[in-house]
C-alpha cells in the first residue's frame, strides 16, 4: 500500500510539473510584436518579473505634425513627464496570466493621456482582444491586435 | 541587438532594518553610466522605470535626446506617488528602456544606475 502511495504522489507531481510548465508555455505566447486595428503602431509585449508589459517599438507617424520633432507624451497628466518620447513608451503594464487571460493589467493612451484597466484574451496564437475599461469590464471597448512577424537579420 | 527600443533590467533586494517599515519614498536624482562600453553616441531616450510583482511598473525618471557623453543625468518624475509599494516586496526590478543608434550591435551593454532617494521608514 505503501508502495502505491508513493507512486501515486510522484505522478501527481510529475503531472503538476507537467501542467506549470504548460501554463507558462501557454502566458509567453502572449510576447512578441503586434499591431492594433489603427495601424499607428507597434507594441512589443515582454515578460518582467513574472508580468508582462508593452511598449511601441513603432510609430506610422514618429514627427509631431505640430513641431516636426519625435512625438513625446504631451498629455501626461504629470508635466514633468510630457516630454518623454512616445517610441520605446511603455502603454502596457502589469498583466498577470490567470484563468487563461492577462489581467490585473493597465492600458495607457497616449492620445488622451488618460489609463485604463485592460484585460487581454488570445483569440489564436496571431490575434489578440484588449479591452479597455473603467470600474466594470462591460463598460468599455475592445480593439483586435495583430501579431507581426518579426524576421531576423542574416 | 539592433537599432531601435531595447531593454537593459536589474534586480535590487533592499535591506530595510528588521521592524521598518518604509512609509514614503522619492528619488532625488538618477544616474547611469557606462565603464567598459561607452553610452556615448550609442544610446538615445532613456527611460528609468521599477517594476516589482507587488506594485504597478513606475516611471522615476528619463533622459530625452542622444546620449553625448558617458554619463548621464536624468529629469526626474515630479509625481512619485506610492512608491512605498515597491519595497513591501522581497526585490524590485529596475528597468532601463533606451533606443539604440547604431544599425547592429553585437556585444552587450553594461549600464550603472545610481540614484540618490530620501526613504522614510516609521
Amino acid at each position: 500500500m505503501k508502495k502505491y502511495t508513493q507512486l501515486f504522489t510522484f505522478f501527481l507531481l510529475i503531472n503538476f510539473s507537467a501542467f506549470s510548465q504548460t501554463a507558462e508555455i501557454k502566458a509567453d505566447q502572449l510576447t512578441g510584436v503586434w499591431e492594433p486595428s489603427h495601424g499607428k503602431a507597434r507594441v512589443k509585449i515582454d515578460k518582467i518579473a513574472d508580468k508582462y508589459f508593452g511598449k511601441i517599438v513603432w510609430l506610422r507617424e514618429p514627427n509631431d505634425p505640430s513641431t516636426q520633432q519625435p512625438k513625446v507624451d504631451k498629455n501626461n497628466p504629470d508635466e514633468s513627464l510630457r516630454q518623454v518620447p512616445l517610441k520605446g513608451y511603455r502603454i502596457l503594464k502589469d498583466f498577470i496570466f490567470k484563468d487563461g487571460e492577462w489581467a490585473d493589467g493597465t492600458i495607457y493612451d497616449p492620445e488622451n493621456g488618460s489609463t485604463y484597466n485592460c484585460v487581454v484574451k488570445m483569440r489564436d496564437q496571431n490575434t489578440l482582444d484588449i479591452r479597455g475599461y473603467i470600474g466594470i469590464k462591460t463598460f468599455g471597448r475592445t480593439d483586435v491586435w495583430k501579431r507581426l512577424e518579426i524576421k531576423k537579420k542574416p | 541587438m539592433y537599432n531601435g527600443p531595447n531593454t537593459a533590467t536589474g534586480i535590487w533586494k533592499p535591506s530595510i532594518s528588521p521592524g521598518k517599515q518604509v512609509k514614503s519614498v522619492r528619488f532625488t536624482q538618477v544616474k547611469i553610466s557606462s565603464s567598459d562600453t561607452s553610452l556615448n553616441g550609442l544610446a538615445a531616450n532613456l527611460v528609468f522605470q521599477l517594476a516589482s510583482s507587488n506594485a504597478e511598473m513606475k516611471k522615476i525618471a528619463f533622459f530625452k535626446g542622444k546620449a553625448l557623453s558617458n554619463e548621464l543625468v536624468f529629469q526626474v518624475a515630479g509625481e512619485q506617488k506610492n512608491l512605498e509599494e515597491f519595497f513591501k516586496g522581497q526585490e524590485i526590478t529596475f528597468v532601463v528602456d533606451y533606443d539604440l543608434i547604431p544599425d547592429e550591435w553585437n556585444e552587450n551593454l553594461t549600464f550603472t544606475l545610481e540614484f540618490d532617494a530620501e526613504l522614510i521608514t516609521d
